[in-house]
């Protein structure tokens, strides 16, 4: 009896896979928009950003029209932290997630109150928090927000607003054992060193050992990884996208982890492997890993500043007017965040932000605010 | 005994005898208290499978992947719409079976000790140390496999021979980490063989080890058995470790001295807070777990089967 | 002087000097009685089991060991091969003496010892193993090299069972009847080739048919072994026995041996009132 009861079960199983196997009618999914409504925030100018996203790209100033109120900008009012209350709450890229908890223990010790939460888990996520389920007031991320989270947003009557905080430039590293990259890389090179069409280091250059690859990478929702296949593998790959993100899934010995110190220990414990991550990350870690030149250019302030880094890219923080307005404790912590960043950006390892560029943050601010 | 004599001569004068029903309502309280906490469980189980059958069938469902290829596909990516299961169901055996590797030879000589061996007094320090093996987080012994164990086996092999992120750490700290479990279930199983069998051994002329290799083990088999299954179940499913110490990429290799993703440790990593709800991503990882709890489901199946056949064996 | 062996060594040393031991000793070389045992006392922790027993076991004879329940009997019986080790509180004073040598002498291997004297338990023990197995397993420990076919034959005949499994010996020793298993262990007793024979209560758990069976068994094997018998059927000591030990149990219930004479006169004449209540159903 007892065993009949449990053939019947499995039957059941089986049954139920069986039927799930045959194509339903329905997909789930929903297409990716072939090409970006016509209706876009300014902001999405920078949606493509060049192989150099170099830092003065004037696309990535926000709204002309805020041009004239440049001399306002002595009137972004000071915040006292101690006076503020309530709590925010923030979710997103992994690069921006060690700023923005540096800004938040700088608001905290000059006296805020509340409960500030950061979650670090991918800038995908963090807009889908913020654009889907509403469940954060800011969003933080290491790309601009795409079109389609801007209509998420405006269907759950949210508008976002971009406030560009630094730069961070894309470290690639390797184990300090490793001598044949010395030299660096070209982002050819790099391209190929990524991806399936290499297997080992000698497949890529002969002068290079004949051992495998092995490939760390931040994880496929992750800002970080949606750059690196932007600013590495798309041009390598007749500048399609698709392609690119393929040849990178498609290679052999890739570790994907949206914990950078998987990525950090992975590279440092193999001299045949090779990751890529925020700065910070390698400044951190510095004594451990190396970091190439890309192009011939080291990553380093000055070659940021002087845009001639091929892997340098945005960090920004999103938020919106309404809920600014209900929640001043999150206007008040991104006016904080904005007056004081360049202050904290060093000891994060970023990158500042050009004055101008932000300036144009404030600038933005005050508008949400005035709205 | 004046006393006694009184009671022996109450009888008379004892009320009438009652045999109504009585209501006692504390006793139905309490039997529905359990009968309820019984039935929860059974309605979490059946709400665990129901979702991971409704998320399965949203995969199954996208026209994205059909079973064939879910089974026997060789690429796990979803990004790239690659899903097939092999290198995650792979590497989920090969750890699984370093684990028991490593675990059942060391869970049955501490059971064998602990029950045919140890004094009382040893027992009274090896049965807590066991205790709280089992009771330290898994994502300690994540650590360990990493931090000890990776660094040993490279020491050992030779870093070139062994990655950073490897299966062989992993197996062997899910080993070390079953190995309590192993131990107490075949501590049962060995203590519960009759003391008499031991007796007809030792009267024969057999040493202790005759006695426990030859007679106890062999007639306590089903039992251990039951609590290899049992400890396989818990190596297949076993996250935090292999999350830590196997590896971040799904690859179809046989060397476990490279890295790769096991199931568990793949829906731990996706399942991190990256993936769109709606997403075929999201919706594959619910495919991964179901496919673990068919594998577990048919280990509990077999095991409860070999428990039954135990208790056959010696009367 | 008997160069039988008792002390720690490789089985197979043992096992090929075997035949001069035996040789020795059915050459009167050491002494008359298959064990004596002189002031034993048994303990366990605190407990005294067993008081001031000394007793001397004739060889190719059948000894009962009779007594009311607790009275040290069954204690007695298994520190004659030291059975009472593995019961980890207990200790002994006192000498048994197995061809002349203490088997509590601290050289003394209790493994040794039991090989030359094996038990037959109250409760039908048979290994869950088949049949052929089972009588071949103690034999196999012992570093038996023969040839097995002819062992197996040989110890089942001897227990009076071949008739009855030489068509089924692949079976599992527990499908037998309780009687059956009885006689599997009595045969895999056999056929270790040991001396001494010392059965608890072996009937216990039989009906009364089995019980018959086994003590015609007895009967038989006597003739090659001495055998020593715990019983509480008296009727069973009655009919099987030469001799018989009455013990009995003091206040404190320390056993201790009233009477040890011949079976006939322990039942017919005991010179001990005690022993007259026991076997006359008195008490006990």
């Amino acid at each position: 009896m007892k065993h009949t009861s449990i053939f019947v079960t499995l039957l059941m199983i089986v049954a139920i896979i069986a039927s799930a196997c045959a194509p339903a009618a329905q997909p789930t999914t929903v297409p990716q928009p072939t090409q970006a409504p016509a209706k876009v925030e300014p902001t999405k100018a920078s949606e493509q950003p060049t192989a150099a996203p170099a830092l003065a790209d004037p696309t990535k100033a926000p709204e002309p029209t805020a041009e004239p109120a440049m001399e306002m900008l002595g009137g972004l009012p000071m915040v006292d932290a101690g006076a503020v209350t309530g709590d925010i709450v923030t979710a997103g890229s992994s690069t921006v997630y060690p700023l923005s908890e540096a800004m938040a223990a700088r608001f905290q010790d000059e006296g805020y109150t509340g409960n500030i939460t950061i979650d670090s888990i991918g800038s995908g996520a963090g807009l889908e928090r913020f654009c889907k389920t509403g469940e954060t007031d800011i969003a933080n991320a290491s790309r601009a927000i795409k079109s389609s989270e801007v209509e998420s947003c405006r269907a759950i009557d949210r508008e976002p607003v971009e406030f560009r905080v630094g730069t961070d430039a894309l470290a690639v590293v390797v184990n300090p054992e490793n001598t044949w990259l010395d030299e660096g890389v070209t982002l050819e090179e790099l391209a190929k060193i990524f991806s399936a069409d290499a297997k080992t280091w000698a497949e890529v250059n002969p002068a290079w050992p004949a051992e495998p690859i092995l490939r760390f990478s931040p994880g496929t929702d992750s800002g970080t990884f949606d750059y690196f296949i932007e600013a590495v593998m798309t041009p390598a790959y007749n500048k399609d996208a698709k392609l690119g993100e393929e040849a990178l899934l498609k290679a052999e010995n890739l570790q994907l982890s949206e914990d950078d110190n998987v990525l950090v220990q992975g590279v440092e414990g193999d001299k045949n492997a090779i990751g890529y991550f925020g700065y910070a990350y390698f400044q951190e870690n510095a004594d451990k890993l190396k970091a190439l030149k890309i192009n011939g250019v080291a990553p380093s302030g000055s070659a940021v500043d002087a845009g001639t880094y091929p892997l340098a890219r945005p960090l920004f923080i999103y938020s919106d007017p309404k809920i600014m307005a209900e929640k001043p404790q999150v206007a008040d912590f991104i006016n904080f965040y904005l007056t004081f960043v360049n202050e904290e950006i060093d000891a994060v390892g970023y990158f500042p932000a050009s004055t101008s560029v932000l300036n144009g943050a404030k600038m933005a601010l005050l508008i949400a605010l005035g709205q | 005994m004046q006393t006694t004599l009184k009671t022996t001569a109450a009888p008379i004068d004892l009320p009438q005898l009652d045999l109504h029903k009585r209501r006692r309502p504390h006793e139905i309280i309490i039997q529905a208290f359990l009968f309820a906490c019984g039935i929860i469980s059974i309605f979490v189980t059946l709400g665990i499978v129901f979702v991971l059958f409704q998320e399965s069938l949203r995969f199954f469902g996208s026209g994205e992947v059909n079973l064939i290829e879910f089974l026997t596909g060789t690429t796990w990516q979803p990004a790239i719409g690659e899903f097939g299961i092999l290198p995650l169901f792979l590497s989920t055996i090969i750890t699984s079976l370093i684990g028991m590797l490593v675990a059942l030879p060391l869970g049955l000589a501490v059971a064998i000790y602990l029950s045919e061996y140890a004094s009382p007094r040893a027992r009274g320090i090896l049965k807590p140390i066991l205790e709280v093996l089992a009771g330290i987080p898994t994502v300690v012994y994540g650590y360990f496999a990493l931090t000890f164990m990776t660094p040993l086996l490279r020491s050992l092999f030779g870093a070139d021979t062994v990655q950073i992120y490897n299966m062989a750490s992993g197996g062997i700290v899910i080993g070390i980490l079953i190995i309590p479990l192993i131990a107490s279930m075949s501590e049962d199983a060995l203590s519960a063989v009759p003391r008499s069998l031991r007796e007809g051994a030792y009267g024969l002329g057999a040493t202790k080890l005759e006695t426990s290799l030859k007679i106890v083990v062999p007639a306590a088999l089903s039992g251990i058995s039951a609590a290899v299954i049992v400890g396989i179940s818990r190596a297949v499913g076993e996250t935090m470790v292999v999350a830590l110490s196997v590896g971040a990429g799904p690859k179809l290799t046989f060397n476990p001295f490279e890295s790769a993703e096991t199931m568990t440790g793949h829906i731990v990593r996706i399942s991190g807070g990256d993936l769109s709800y709606d997403s075929i991503d999201y919706n594959s990882i619910f495919s991964i777990a179901l496919f673990l709890f068919v594998i577990t489901f048919l280990l509990n199946l077999i095991s409860r089967f070999v428990v039954q056949r135990f208790r056959e064996v010696y009367d | 002087m008997s160069t039988f062996e008792l002390s720690a060594q490789p089985r197979e040393q043992t096992m090929m000097r075997e035949t001069e031991a035996v040789a020795a000793v059915a050459a009167g070389a050491a002494g008359t009685f298959a064990i004596e045992a002189t002031d034993v006392n048994i303990f366990y922790g605190q407990f005294r089991a067993v008081k001031d027993v000394s007793l001397q076991i004739q060889k190719n004879k059948i000894t009962a060991l009779i007594g009311p329940s607790g009275c040290g009997k069954s204690t007695m019986l298994r520190a004659f091969n030291r059975m009472n080790d593995l019961v980890s509180t207990a200790r002994i004073a006192g000498e048994v003496l197995f061809h002349g040598r203490n088997l509590y002498a601290r050289e003394v291997d209790p493994v040794e010892v039991r090989r030359k004297i094996g038990m037959v338990f109250q409760k039908p023990n048979p290994f869950p193993k088949s049949i052929y197995e089972n009588v071949l397993w103690g034999a196999k420990i012992n570093g038996f090299k023969g040839k097995a076919d002819d062992l197996v034959e040989q110890s089942l005949r001897q227990a009076a069972l071949w008739d009855e499994v030489k068509d089924k010996l692949k079976q599992s020793g527990l499908s037998l009847s309780g009687g059956q298993q009885q006689r599997l262990c009595i045969a895999r007793t056999i056929a270790t080739r040991p001396e001494i024979i010392l059965m608890d209560e072996p009937c216990s758990a039989l009906d009364p048919i089995a019980t018959l069976k086994i003590e015609d068994l007895m009967r038989e094997l006597v003739e090659k072994y001495t055998i020593i018998i715990v019983t509480h059927n008296m009727q069973q000591a009655a009919r099987v026995s030469d001799y018989t030990a009455f013990f009995n149990m003091e206040q404190d219930r320390a056993g201790y041996l009233v009477e040890y004479d011949d079976t006939k006169k322990i039942f017919t004449n005991p010179k001990d009132q005690r022993t007259e209540d026991y076997v006359t159903g008195r008490f006990g």
